[in-house]
C-alpha cells in the first residue's frame, strides 16, 4: 500500500497530531510498499522531524520506517486551496492509494476536498483502520459519539483524517537522525495557486500561552451544573486550592465563563490525566471523548442517572459546590499539615 | 444578499439510555420518542443568519433569508416543518423543505446531500451558504466542504463570528485555525462552516406575535426530482453515489460500574472521596 502522511511543519500541534496518526496506523498489519512523509511549511526548511510508525512499534518489519520525506514549501499559509493544489500535484507525480491528514479542521477539509477531486473516497475522524480484505475498512464516530460505525472505503485513492484521541506525542528527531536522508524541495511550481482573490484582508492573532491543561495531572471539569459565574469563580479557587486545572464543558465555554481554549471533548481538547474530576456535567457522548481514557475518573452529579456515571470509577450524588468546598477545605489542611505539622496539629486539636 | 442556512433537526441524544440504542438490520435506530433538537453548530449558524439581516439595516443591501432543510420522511406534520416555522417566525423569509423519497438512506452520504444542496443554490442565486460544522446522524463533517467543492465556492470552517463589512459583497469572518484565530474580509459567493460561536451560540426565541404571523408562511417543498436530483437512484444502484458503505454499529464497551460514595453528610463524602481514593493518587 503506497500511503502519505501529510503535515504541516508550522502547526504548533504537530507533535500531537503525528501521534494521532501514529495510534491511527499502529496498529495495521498491511503491506507498506513505499510510506512518505508529505511536510508542509512556510519561510522556514523544519529542522526536526515526527516520527510516523506504520506498523506496531514492537514488530521488526522492515516497512515500519518512512521510505522518504517530502518537503513541500508554502508561499500562502492557511489557504486550503494553495495545499489542495500542491496535493493534486504531488499525487499525480507520486501516486497513493493511502493518503492520512491530521485531526485539525485543515486536515479534514483537505482529506474531504482532495478526495472529490480525485474521484476517490474520504473520511473523517477515523478511529480504526484495516486493510484485510479488498477494501479498506474503517472505523469512526457517530451519533454524537455515541455509537462507532464501520465503513468500507469504495474508491482509491482513500484520503482519511485522524480522529482526535488519546495519544502519546509523536518524538521529534532532528534532521541528522532522520534514516532516509531524502528531502526533495519543490519549486516555486507549487505555488502558482489560483482562485483566492477572494480575500481582501487577513489577520491572524495566535493562541494565548498554553494553558497547560493538557498535560495536567489533576483536572476539575465543569459543566452545566455551575449555575452562576459567583459559582465559576468559587470553584476556580477551589482549582487553584488543590491544584487543579481548570475544563469545561460546552454550556459553560457558551456561557463565557471559562475562555474557549478550555473547552473539553470532541471539539475541544482530549485529554487523560491521572485524576479527572467531572462536576455538574451530564457527560454526552461529544463531551465524554474527550476525557474518558484518564486513569481515574470522578463525577459528582445531582442526577444519580447522569451518563457520566457510566465512565466514571467514582461517583458522589450531591450538590458539586458542596463536595468541592468541602475537598478542598480537607486537602488545604492535608497541604498545611505537611508545611506546618505543629500548626496543623495544634489546629487540629482546638475545639 | 441572498443567504441560505443549511441544517437537519436531530434527536436529543443524552435523552438516550444506553438500552435505546438499538438498530435494525438496515442499521436504522428509532429516535423518534425523543424531543428534536437544533444540532449546536447549525444553531449557530442559524442565528448568526439573522444577526447578518439585521446589521442590513445600517448597511443599505437588504438580506434575504433561507433556512433550508433536506427530509425524507411522509406527512403534513414534520419535525422539520416544525423547526422551519420557528425560523420563519424569527426572521427568516423562506422555509424550504427538500423532499426525498421515503427512508432514502442520508445519513452518512454527505455526497447527495451536498448534491441537492448544490442543485438548490445554483438555481436560487444566493451568495453565501451558511452550515454548521458536524453534526446529524452521521456525524460526517464533510457537506460543508463538498458544497463548496460542488459549486465552486471558496468555503473558510470552524467559523466562530460573522460581520457584514461597509461594501455590499463581502464580509469579516474570524475562524479557528490549530493554535490561532483567523480574521479574514473576504468577497462573495462563499461558502461558511460554523463552529462553537461565542456571538450567536443560540437561537433567538419567536414571541407569541411572531408565532401568529409565522402560521400564515408557507414551506417550499421541492422534490430532489425537480432539483434534477434523483437520490433514490444515486443510493440504490450498483455504484451508489457514495464514497463508503455501512457495514455495521457498535455501542461503546461498558466500562466497570461506579462505586457511589455514601455518607451521612457532603463532608464524609468528601473525606471518603480524598482518604479512599484521592490520597494515594495526590502528590501534595
Amino acid at each position: 500500500m503506497k500511503t502519505a502522511v501529510i503535515l504541516f511543519a508550522d502547526s504548533p500541534s504537530l507533535n500531537r497530531q503525528a501521534g494521532e496518526i501514529n495510534e491511527m496506523l499502529g496498529n495495521l498489519e498491511t503491506n507498506f510498499s513505499n510510506t512518505e512523509l508529505w511536510l508542509f511549511y512556510k519561510d522556514m526548511e523544519p529542522e526536526i522531524f515526527p516520527e510516523i510508525h506504520f506498523a506496531p512499534q514492537d514488530k521488526a518489519l522492515k516497512d515500519k520506517t518512512l521510505s522518504i520525506i517530502r518537503l513541500v514549501a508554502m508561499e500562502h499559509e492557511h489557504l486550503s486551496e494553495s495545499y489542495l493544489q500542491s496535493l493534486q500535484h504531488l499525487q499525480t507525480k507520486y501516486p497513493m492509494e493511502l493518503l492520512v491528514f491530521p485531526s485539525d479542521g485543515l486536515g479534514a477539509e483537505l482529506a474531504t476536498r482532495l478526495a472529490y477531486r480525485l474521484n476517490g473516497s474520504s473520511c473523517v475522524q477515523v478511529e480504526g483502520l484495516d486493510f484485510t480484505s479488498q477494501k479498506p475498512k474503517i472505523k469512526k464516530p457517530v451519533y454524537g459519539n455515541n455509537l462507532t460505525a464501520e465503513f468500507v472505503l469504495e474508491y482509491p485513492p482513500y484520503c482519511l483524517s485522524a480522529a482526535k484521541q488519546a495519544c502519546s506525542p509523536a518524538n521529534m528527531i532532528p534532521r541528522e537522525s532522520v534514516a532516509k536522508k531524502n528531502f526533495p524541495l519543490h519549486g516555486p511550481g507549487f505555488n502558482r495557486v489560483k482562485g483566492f482573490d477572494w480575500i481582501k484582508k487577513k489577520v491572524m492573532i495566535p493562541d494565548k500561552p498554553d494553558t497547560g491543561l493538557a498535560d495536567s495531572d489533576l483536572v476539575l471539569i465543569l459543566g452545566q451544573g455551575v449555575k452562576s459565574k459567583e459559582t465559576m469563580d468559587v470553584l476556580q479557587g477551589i482549582a487553584n486550592t488543590i491544584g487543579a486545572q481548570l475544563g469545561a464543558s460546552r454550556p459553560v465555554v457558551m456561557n463565557a465563563w471559562i475562555d474557549m481554549n478550555r473547552l473539553i471533548g470532541a471539539s475541544g481538547l482530549i485529554i487523560s490525566p491521572k485524576i479527572c474530576i467531572a462536576a455538574g456535567v451530564s457527560g454526552t457522548g461529544v463531551f465524554s471523548i474527550g476525557m474518558k481514557t484518564s486513569e481515574f475518573i470522578v463525577a459528582i452529579n445531582i442526577d444519580n442517572k447522569a451518563p457520566i456515571f457510566q465512565i466514571a470509577d467514582i461517583g458522589i450524588v450531591g450538590d458539586l459546590q458542596d463536595v468541592l468546598c468541602e475537598l478542598g477545605e480537607i486537602i488545604k489542611a492535608e497541604i498545611a499539615k505537611k508545611e506546618f505539622p505543629g500548626a496543623a496539629e495544634s489546629r487540629s486539636i482546638k475545639p | 444578499m441572498k443567504i441560505a442556512v443549511c441544517f437537519k433537526p436531530i434527536a436529543d441524544y443524552n435523552r438516550l439510555s444506553r438500552e435505546d440504542w438499538k438498530w435494525d438490520k438496515d442499521h436504522f435506530i428509532d429516535t423518534s420518542f425523543v424531543r428534536r433538537i437544533f444540532n449546536c453548530f447549525e444553531e449557530s449558524a442559524l442565528e448568526t443568519g439573522l444577526t447578518l439581516s439585521g446589521t442590513s439595516e445600517q448597511i443599505s443591501d437588504t438580506v434575504d433569508l433561507t433556512a433550508l432543510t433536506i427530509d425524507n420522511q411522509k406527512g403534513d406534520n414534520l419535525q422539520g416543518d416544525l423547526f422551519l416555522k420557528q425560523l420563519l417566525a424569527v426572521g427568516y423569509n423562506h422555509g424550504v423543505r427538500i423532499q426525498c423519497k421515503k427512508k432514502t438512506d442520508l445519513r452518512f452520504n454527505p455526497l447527495v446531500m451536498s448534491h441537492l444542496i448544490s442543485a438548490y443554490i445554483k438555481n436560487q442565486g444566493h451568495d453565501l451558504v451558511i452550515l454548521g460544522m458536524q453534526g446529524g446522524e452521521g456525524d460526517n463533517g464533510q457537506t460543508g466542504f463538498l458544497l463548496a467543492e460542488r459549486l465552486g465556492w471558496p468555503c473558510i470552517g470552524e467559523v466562530s463570528h460573522i460581520v457584514r463589512d461597509e461594501s455590499h459583497d463581502s464580509l469579516k469572518v474570524t475562524s479557528r485555525i490549530d493554535g490561532a484565530t483567523l480574521i479574514q474580509t473576504v468577497h462573495l459567493p462563499m461558502v461558511l462552516i460554523m463552529g462553537h460561536s461565542l456571538d450567536s451560540p443560540y437561537l433567538r426565541v419567536p414571541n407569541l406575535k411572531q408565532k401568529l404571523n409565522a402560521k400564515k408562511k408557507q414551506i417550499s417543498i421541492i422534490s430532489d426530482i425537480e432539483l434534477g436530483v434523483d437520490t433514490d437512484h444515486l443510493t440504490n444502484t450498483t455504484i451508489p453515489e457514495n464514497d463508503k458503505t455501512l457495514m455495521g454499529l457498535q455501542r461503546p464497551r461498558a466500562s466497570q460500574p461506579c462505586v457511589f460514595i455514601e455518607g451521612e453528610s457532603t463532608r464524609e463524602q468528601a473525606q471518603k472521596l480524598y482518604y479512599q481514593y484521592l490520597k494515594k493518587r495526590l502528590s501534595l
